[in-house]
């Protein structure tokens, strides 16, 4: 399912990154790729904040929804 | 102590003392992720007072001094970068200089709560085989968080010495220095834990089993975490930006106003007579007595009174800028950014650009988007800068006293162009184009230091005193003696039929249409290109008293002629810094005609709409 479908504290596993090369290519120095735990901080709309691994990112609608992670609990 | 005779051959070593460092001059490069807090080390380390802010991304360009209490030694701060491959603009600079500079030791700065990531570009450095010193920033509130490093352990991974240490409260720096100083003269080069052409996959993998065995870091629920979830709330995010941002300028423009506007004018015009009745009795001609009293107490003298407004706003700003709000309100804008096309990383540099455009449009850098980034650029002069202030405090002392809305106003109308401007610019077919996906790293809040605050307003409080005590000051002699004399050089009757009465007819009715058609405002506006103080300098010497003001304008064009001194193309500095940024000079012309074109035609609605409605 999509990231953007998560409520504030659920914390699951990358599964995809579908984004265009340059965002990806940040998302991987941040640490957030397939295979690493998310966890949800603050969500605005679809609009959220996330933890990998300590980082906290803030991100839109769209890349939210171009995220997809698994349905099992970290 | 001699650094030889500490590594001579058989003798122990000892950490040696880095002002010992006399033979050779040496240059140690810091790198580090962005927003690690390099600069602030770099301005412990050199007693500099570069610009540091807590959003990634602040430092775009590399900056060198001296080491402090060793001239021998060159300290370069490098912007932040995640790995060494040179994608965007900043990360080149970083790139090329480890490639080509070949610096004598690299300092590498590590969030130590975000260890496991800043591993990849330690494993990048240490793979250039260069020597390298790791310190582990933020040590302190790591361990607050649980957080304790095995330094041990990652020493032998990476054969370099790691140092915890707390840039922010000074802890640890000795330690640091003495490691340096040690490590350039053994220069013992850090290993890597694999070959410098491993694919990334393998990196990382190597780099999470490293962070694993050395330290235990718990992804916790923290008080950002508490923070964030009430600024960047649905409902109140907004309610709470607009009321920080109101409560800056409130304080900072009325109220600090209110409490030294009357004092330091009266001071201003007591020396004023001072200076005139001295000169009289010393028999200095009367031209003299003008020009010091006229024109340059009158032109810088009445600029240099919003000294106190400044510093406090400067205070007020770099508070917001250090506490780590600034990108949570990138994020919130983005919500509202994004219906117009516009990125919400673009409103930081915007607020950057309300102490002045040039960080302002330097700070657009970390835009990764081109045409993002370029529409930044373009934008990011129409907000209120510091140097716009004294003409709207000016006018909105004089013509709307009582009316507390009217400074603020402007910053609304700042922000209302950027957007308005932007979805022009959107239309036009180059800025065509999706702004790129929104993701931006949130660093934690922390509490301002006072030394940052403190060092930040003085800086650019000195800015702004250094630009009145030589540019303004300049250009209001000028202005006295094109407005003294007439073209012929004859002593003008009347400034009207003076060199810049003639200048001033020329253009004015250009911006007859606007509502302020006189020569006065005209001249004004062109003194406001070599810097926008000169506007109210200018306005305040052409006009020689607030009662012949008050008689030139009305409230409606007062307003129409600060909308056009706000929005019109930026004065020659913030000009520079757009070329730059644009790359030619062609596009920046365009720019500016753009800029000017828009302010132009607010002004014109302004005045045609307001005259009709009061």
């Amino acid at each position: 399912m999509a990231l953007s479908e998560l409520n504030i504290g659920d914390v699951k596993i990358v599964d995809k990154v579908g984004a265009d090369v340059k965002t990806q290519r940040f998302l991987q120095n941040v640490g957030l790729m397939p295979g690493v735990g998310v966890r949800v901080v603050a969500k605005v709309g679809k609009n959220m904040i996330i933890s990998v691994k300590n980082t906290r990112l803030a991100m839109d609608k769209t890349l939210a929804e171009a995220i997809t992670v698994t349905e099992e609990e970290e | 102590m001699n650094v030889e005779a500490v590594t001579a051959p058989g003798e122990e070593i000892q950490r040696a003392r880095i002002k010992n460092i006399k033979d050779k001059k040496f240059t140690i490069a810091l790198v580090g992720n962005p927003n690690c807090g390099k600069t602030t080390l770099f301005n412990l380390m050199t007693k500099s007072r570069e610009y540091v802010g807590n959003w990634p991304g602040v430092t775009v360009e590399k900056k060198v001094a001296k080491l402090v209490g060793n001239d021998n030694v060159a300290v370069v701060d490098l912007p932040g970068v995640y790995s060494l491959s040179p994608f965007t603009p900043d990360e080149r600079v970083t790139h090329d200089y480890i490639e080509n500079e070949n610096p004598d030791l690299v300092l590498n700065i590590i969030d130590t709560s975000l260890l496991e990531r800043s591993l990849v570009l330690t494993h990048a450095i240490a793979s250039h085989g260069v020597p390298m010193v790791c310190a582990l920033n933020m040590a302190d509130i790591a361990r607050r968080n649980g957080i304790e490093v095995d330094t041990r352990y990652l020493e032998s991974v990476f054969n370099c010495p790691f140092v915890q240490i707390s840039a922010a409260k000074e802890v640890g720096i000795d330690v640091l220095l003495d490691t340096i100083a040690h490590q350039l003269v053994e220069r013992r080069p850090a290993r890597s834990v694999l070959p410098e052409d491993a694919p990334m996959d393998d990196v990382r993998k190597a780099v999470a089993e490293i962070a694993g065995k050395s330290a235990v870091i718990d992804d916790v629920d923290n008080f950002s975490d508490r923070l964030d979830r009430i600024v960047t709330d649905k409902w109140l995010a907004i309610p709470i930006f607009f009321l920080v941002s109101w409560r800056i300028y409130f304080l900072s423009i009325q109220v600090v106003g209110e409490i030294t506007g009357g004092w330091a004018e009266s001071a201003v015009e007591a020396l004023g007579t001072l200076i005139t009745n001295g000169f009289a009795a010393m028999g200095v001609s009367e031209m003299l007595t003008s020009l010091v009293v006229d024109g340059i107490l009158g032109g810088a003298g009445s600029v240099i009174i919003f000294v106190p407004q400044l510093f406090v706003l400067f205070v007020l700003l770099s508070v917001l800028e250090d506490c780590g709000y600034m990108s949570r309100v990138a994020f919130v804008m983005d919500r509202i950014f994004r219906v117009f096309g516009l990125s919400g990383k673009s409103f930081i540099p915007m607020v950057v650009g309300t102490g002045c455009s040039v960080p302002g449009i330097m700070a657009s850098r970390t835009i990764e988007n081109k045409k993002d980034r370029l529409m930044t650029v373009v934008l990011v002069p129409f907000m209120p800068c510091s140097a716009k202030l004294p003409v709207i405090a000016l006018f909105a002392g004089l013509m709307f006293s009582g009316h507390s809305w009217v400074a603020p106003s402007f910053y609304i109308m700042g922000v209302a162009s950027v957007i308005l401007g932007g979805v022009i610019l959107k239309h036009t077919g180059f800025f065509k184009q999706e702004p790129a996906p929104f993701v931006l790293e949130l660093s934690q809040y922390h509490l301002p230091t006072v030394k940052n605050v403190w060092e930040s307003a003085r800086q650019r409080t000195k800015e702004f005193i250094k630009k009145v005590t030589t540019i303004i000051l300049a250009a209001s002699a000028v202005i006295w003696f094109l407005q003294y004399f007439t073209p012929s050089l004859q002593v003008a009757d009347s400034a009207e039929y003076s060199m810049l009465g003639y200048i001033g007819k020329f253009i004015a009715p250009v911006f007859a249409p606007l509502g302020f058609g006189n020569w006065q405002s005209a001249v004004s506006i062109l003194t406001g290109f070599a810097a926008r103080e000169n506007v109210a300098a200018s306005i305040n010497i052409l006009f020689g008293s607030e009662s012949a003001i008050k008689a030139a304008f009305t409230q409606v064009s007062a307003y129409a002629f600060c909308a056009f001194v706000l929005l019109s193309s930026p004065c020659m500095g913030a000009v520079a810094a757009m070329k730059k940024e644009i790359g030619n000079m062609k596009d920046t012309l365009l720019a500016m005609c753009f800029q000017t074109g828009f302010a132009y035609v607010i002004a014109l609605v302004i005045y045609q709409a307001g005259r009709l409605i009061f």
